[in-house]
């Protein structure tokens, strides 16, 4: 089979996956529901020649299926009691759905899968392997030609366990420990 | 074509930000739309026929895909992680002060 079959393939089961998700009221099945799907997109990753890619959001995938797991036991929350109405979910399915037709003819536009514009990276083609040493030319990208995105990165993650430190030592102070 | 099933994927995603009034549902919805984004930049990348972006010694010339988007999107999933990290922390501090994951009853502010 051609990959774009076992593309369309693995898409389908994703999308499947993401409604039966959101549509679950257990929250539980829900969020292994959203491991599936994030798994789904590590063999996409793999089909679509990324293997760094797939290595990392596999381990990605099990670490925010753990954390959302911890949150439903340290709330204690396993069902998902709130339903908006029907008509209310109607009118903004509908307009989802314009949104979907709208944006069909911006996809006509691109160039059709396999052939892409992107001429960039010729030169790390050509140039890579002497001026980094590396023979695998994504690590020669994120740590030698845009190690600044990666010390960004880095900023970020930093940043974020900065946040989730401070959320939680207000706990203490505060005075609300009745939460669990 | 393969991008619009990517954008509908997003979509989904957006669908579940919009209508869904749970917390849990709506952190679920805003991975899913990451995922999206994520396949499309690969999808965009590659190439009919190439191999994998490293360079071994057995054919040093092959067709690659291009690893651009890919560096790129290696920051963006380990970025996805660190604002799951951080949703969860909010909606368990929420959950704590609200006793509700629902988002209507989240609105008076109390110090």
């Amino acid at each position: 089979m051609p990959i774009e079959t076992w593309l369309y393939c693995i898409i389908g089961f994703m999308i499947l996956g993401s409604i039966v998700a959101l549509e679950l009221s257990d929250l539980l099945s829900a969020v292994v529901s959203i491991g599936m799907v994030g798994l789904g997109l590590a063999i996409c990753f793999l089909l679509l020649q990324a293997p760094d890619l797939a290595l990392v959001q596999f381990v990605i995938e099990i670490l925010s299926v753990i954390i959302l797991i911890v949150m439903l036991r340290a709330t204690n929350q396993r069902w998902e009691k709130e339903k908006e109405p029907r008509s209310l979910s109607i009118v903004k399915v509908t307009f989802v759905a314009l949104a979907m037709i709208g944006a069909l003819p911006l996809f006509l536009g691109l160039p059709p899968f396999g052939h892409p514009l992107l001429e960039v990276s010729s030169y790390y083609f050509a140039e890579g392997l002497q001026e980094t040493g590396s023979p695998n030319l994504l690590t020669a990208i994120i740590l030698d030609y845009r190690v600044y995105d990666t010390l960004g990165e880095a900023i970020v993650i930093f940043v974020s366990v900065i946040g989730v430190m401070t959320i939680f030592r207000r706990r203490k102070k505060g005075g609300s420990g009745h939460g669990q | 074509m393969i991008y619009s099933m990517c954008f509908l994927l997003f979509l989904v995603g957006l669908y579940g930000v919009l209508t869904k009034r749970n917390i849990v549902k709506i952190i679920l919805s805003v991975g899913i739309m990451g995922y999206a984004i994520n396949l499309f930049l690969i999808l965009i990348a590659y190439r009919e026929g190439a191999g994998f972006p490293i360079l071994t010694p057995a054919e040093p010339s092959k067709a690659m895909v291009d690893p651009l988007p890919q560096a790129l999107v290696l920051t963006s999933i380990v970025i996805e992680l660190s604002t799951t990290a951080l949703l969860v922390a909010l909606a368990i501090k929420i959950y704590q002060k609200y006793h509700t994951f629902d988002i209507r009853k989240i609105r008076r502010l109390r110090g």
